[in-house]
């Protein structure tokens, strides 16, 4: 039963990072593969802020997203301006660059050797310890952001995105200065993504810098695809999927390391069939 | 004549060939202004070139009097000028409404995260694409639309700018003879409204038709510019035309 | 003496970079887009070392002959299976860029899962058996090989883009592949060559990776991103652009650990990159 609810964690978790992911590549189109360093830029700060400074779970959940917002603020404004491929490069390079910091910044991050002991958030006395509590915390988070993400898809900003997605340079045309549009889808996204790694790092309650590489990233790509770009139910049944199928491999009895593998050698299959067979992946409403 | 917009020796030069040559030409304000010329003669490239959406590599670019120095796309809001494309470029994955609504809604970005203004957005929208034919098919794809209703989306996302200069690109390329018909009658009821046309075309009928002032473009350059009945028989014109 | 020492480390590291950028550069400006299954081809080429020396025992000069001859296959069959109807159909590139992302983790995941995920070495050390003493710095035979090979390989495959047949056809297509077909060149001939033989630097690149240090799935990856560096800080659209950015990354790279230590090289590729998108992103040479 432990099992199950561990599970659903993880679902929920990611599919908080497939929604962020997909409301900035898929409503803009814009490929980045920043996805997992804004999670472990959240992940991060819950855990100096716990380890270091015994700060509660619950103020960082409010605190990441604010620093990841900023941080991709700038991010984005610098590279706001290049054309999509030279954008995943850079995108590519920041995260690099984050895991370089944080790998080498061993007083702050604990280096190679990650931080322990992340706490548990607690809320006025309650501490969210066993893991049915735990999972109720993750779907709350979680329905929070789908309806964050339904409001923006229902509202003119989410229109412009779709636009933005279908002909940027039309769009210029009738007045739009697209790339503040880009930036702020971005500044979002990662602010989200933040968010699930705050949950992430307080539930594992150990973290070091190989949770958040580019197979990360690429993973969450898969997912959004997989389930179908724009659309969030596509986002959240992709990672429904991708998590489900080496849980249950291992369960099966594969060790840890070859399900890993596997996973990735599906989701690699998955990413270049979906390409070839159906851009729009499995609910998707645009073809990319 | 008022023109409301000039270009002092505009060029634009893509490898080494000026598609626009030093071009000075003047738009007089309030009427049809044809733009006509062989292929190739950089009509396109001008209206690209006025509309933003590439940047000229010398001269000015003068909106009533004021010169716009580097224009960017998206200011053309602020000056008054919109366009059509030659090879219709809509939002296909997205509704025939929305088509309309994008160019309508809030442009700052926060703005539109927290858009008040929605229902009145709608019943406009609604109402150009009753004016336009087009409100039945408000929810399909701009993609599904045959090519006719295409042409009519964009002429209704001209509408939704109500900007005081439109520049048509062969918004009569391919048409049936009724489709054509409620083009020309739309543009005729802008006119009315006191907005500054700029039409590229090839049809000497729609020309006559509709045109109260030609400019003859050939290789980048001004060959002729007056009245269209009088252009259209002189001979430099017609040795353009028929040399192509 | 240390800057001896340091600058044949410079030296060999430039090489390596090199023929990875150009081996890049072949795909990169022909289909005009990042194809990251490159890195799958070193895997390939790097692992069928591995396999066809270390587990079926079959001689070393043959093994690695194949082992190139595999990795360009491979490369060819990307293409053959996947880019070319992704480009028959005109899908954007950024359809394209994902494919080859999938690629390469599925390549390497399929490898990881084959032979395991552990450290591969194609010769029990190599690197530490044979030593070469160079007017008093020392080299492994790997870092010797790199130097003295390398550049040969560049010169054969700047002649044979010069003066063959092939090199013409390949410099068509990358200038424009339509006008190219006009005139009576195969695109598709054209283009499966161009795959094969990137696909047979990679994996060379590879082999000579697996000798030095060995390999993990990981490092299809990994080698990209300094690949990717070189190619686009030196120019994209540039046969020695490739190795123009090499050298640049090879001696940032080699200050960075002089001067900061080895721990932040992984950030070098990176930051050179980003400044690079910033003051000109088709890199520094022109076409």
């Amino acid at each position: 039963m432990e099992y199950i609810f561990h599970i659903f964690i993880l679902i929920f978790i990611y599919g908080i990072l497939a929604i962020a992911q997909n409301l900035v590549m898929g409503s803009t189109g814009l490929l980045t593969l920043g996805g997992a360093a804004f999670y472990g830029i959240g992940a991060y700060t819950a855990a100096i802020l716990a380890t270091k400074f015994g700060v509660n779970i619950f103020a960082s959940l409010a605190l990441a997203p604010i620093l990841a917002g900023i941080i991709a603020c700038v991010v984005g404004v610098s590279f706001a301006r290049f054309r999509d491929d030279y954008f995943m490069l850079a995108t590519l390079g920041f995260l690099m660059i984050f895991h370089t910091v944080v790998r080498n910044w061993e007083e702050l991050t604990g280096g190679a050797y990650g931080i322990a002991g992340i706490s548990k958030p607690e809320l006025f006395n309650f501490t969210f310890q066993t893991p049915a509590s735990f999972l109720l915390l993750a779907l709350a988070i979680f329905l929070l952001t789908l309806g964050i993400s339904y409001r923006i898809s229902r509202s003119s900003f989410g229109r412009v995105l779709n636009a933005i997605r279908e002909d940027e340079d039309a769009l210029k045309i009738f007045g739009y200065k697209t790339s503040s549009y880009k930036l702020l889808a971005f500044t979002l996204g990662a602010s989200l993504s933040a968010c699930a790694g705050v949950l992430f790092a307080s539930y594992i309650t150990f973290i070091d810098s190989n949770f958040f590489t580019i197979n990360e990233s690429l993973l969450l790509w898969s997912m959004i695809i997989l389930g179908g770009i724009g659309r969030n139910r596509g986002a959240v049944v992709g990672a429904f999927i991708l998590i489900i199928v080496p849980e249950f491999l291992r369960f099966v009895g594969f060790p840890t390391e070859f399900a890993g593998l596997l996973r990735q050698f599906i989701y690699g299959s998955l990413l270049v069939l979906l390409m070839l067979f159906r851009p729009n992946g499995i609910l998707g409403k645009y073809k990319l | 004549m008022k023109y409301i917009l000039e270009t002092k020796s505009l060029t634009k030069s893509f490898g080494g060939v000026h598609a626009v040559d030093h071009l000075s030409i003047n738009i007089p304000q309030g009427i049809i202004t044809g733009l006509v010329g062989p292929n190739g003669s950089g009509k396109t490239t001008l209206v690209n070139v006025l509309s933003g959406f590439s940047g000229e590599d010398e001269g000015s670019i003068v909106f009533s009097g004021v010169d716009r120095k580097k224009i960017l796309p998206w200011e053309n809001q602020a000056y008054g000028i919109t366009r059509t494309f030659q090879q219709i470029r809509l939002f296909d994955q997205m509704s025939v409404l929305d088509n309309i609504l994008v160019v309508l809604t809030e442009r700052s970005p926060l703005a539109a995260l927290f858009e008040r203004h929605g229902a009145y957005h709608l019943k406009i929208a609604e109402d150009i694409l009753k004016r336009i034919d087009l409100h039945e098919k408000k929810s399909h794809h701009a993609g599904d639309l045959s090519y006719g209703q295409r042409k009519l989306l964009e002429m209704g996302r001209v509408l939704a700018m109500n900007s005081n200069i439109i520049l048509l690109d062969e918004p009569f390329a391919g048409l049936f003879p009724e489709m054509v018909k409620k083009i020309e009658g739309i543009i005729l009821e802008l006119k009315k409204e006191g907005k500054t046309i700029v039409l590229v075309e090839h049809n000497m009928a729609i020309i006559r038709n509709l045109c109260d002032h030609l400019i003859v473009m050939d290789a980048g350059k001004l060959l002729a510019e007056g009245h269209p009945e009088k252009i259209l028989a002189e001979k430099s014109v017609l040795e353009a035309y028929l040399g192509e | 003496m240390v800057l001896w020492q340091l600058l044949l480390y410079t030296l060999s590291a430039w090489m390596y970079y090199s023929l990875l950028a150009i081996g890049f550069g072949f795909t990169l400006r022909s289909i005009k887009f990042f194809n990251f299954s490159y890195g799958g081809a070193f895997l390939v080429g790097s692992y069928m070392a591995f396999f066809l020396y270390r587990m079926l025992g079959i001689n070393f000069f043959v093994s690695i002959l194949c082992s190139f001859a595999i990795s360009g296959l491979y490369l060819l069959l990307c293409y053959k299976f996947v880019f070319s109807i992704l480009l028959r159909r005109k899908a954007k590139t950024l359809v394209s860029l994902i494919a080859s992302f999938g690629l390469l983790a599925a390549t390497s995941a399929g490898l990881g899962m084959l032979f395991g995920n552990q450290l591969s070495l194609a010769a029990r050390k190599l690197s530490d058996i044979y030593t070469i003493d160079i007017l008093g710095a020392s080299l492994n035979i790997v870092q010797v090989l790199s130097i003295t090979v390398t550049p040969v390989i560049i010169f054969f495959l700047a002649y044979l883009r010069r003066k063959t047949r092939f090199g013409v056809a390949m410099r068509a297509i990358e200038d424009d592949s339509e006008v190219a077909e006009l005139v009576g060149i195969s695109k598709e001939g054209t283009l499966m060559k161009i795959f094969f033989l990137s696909g047979m630097i990679g994996g060379f690149a590879g082999i000579i990776q697996a000798l030095d240090l060995g390999n993990i799935p990981a490092s299809g990856l990994l080698i990209m991103l300094p690949t990717v560096v070189a190619s686009v800080v030196g120019g994209m659209w540039s046969f020695w652009g490739g190795i123009l950015g090499a050298f640049i990354l090879a001696v940032a790279q080699q200050l960075t650990v002089v001067f900061f230590g080895g721990d932040w090289i992984q950030a070098v590729p990176f930051a050179i990159l980003i400044i690079i998108l910033f003051i000109k992103p088709e890199g520094i040479l022109k076409r």
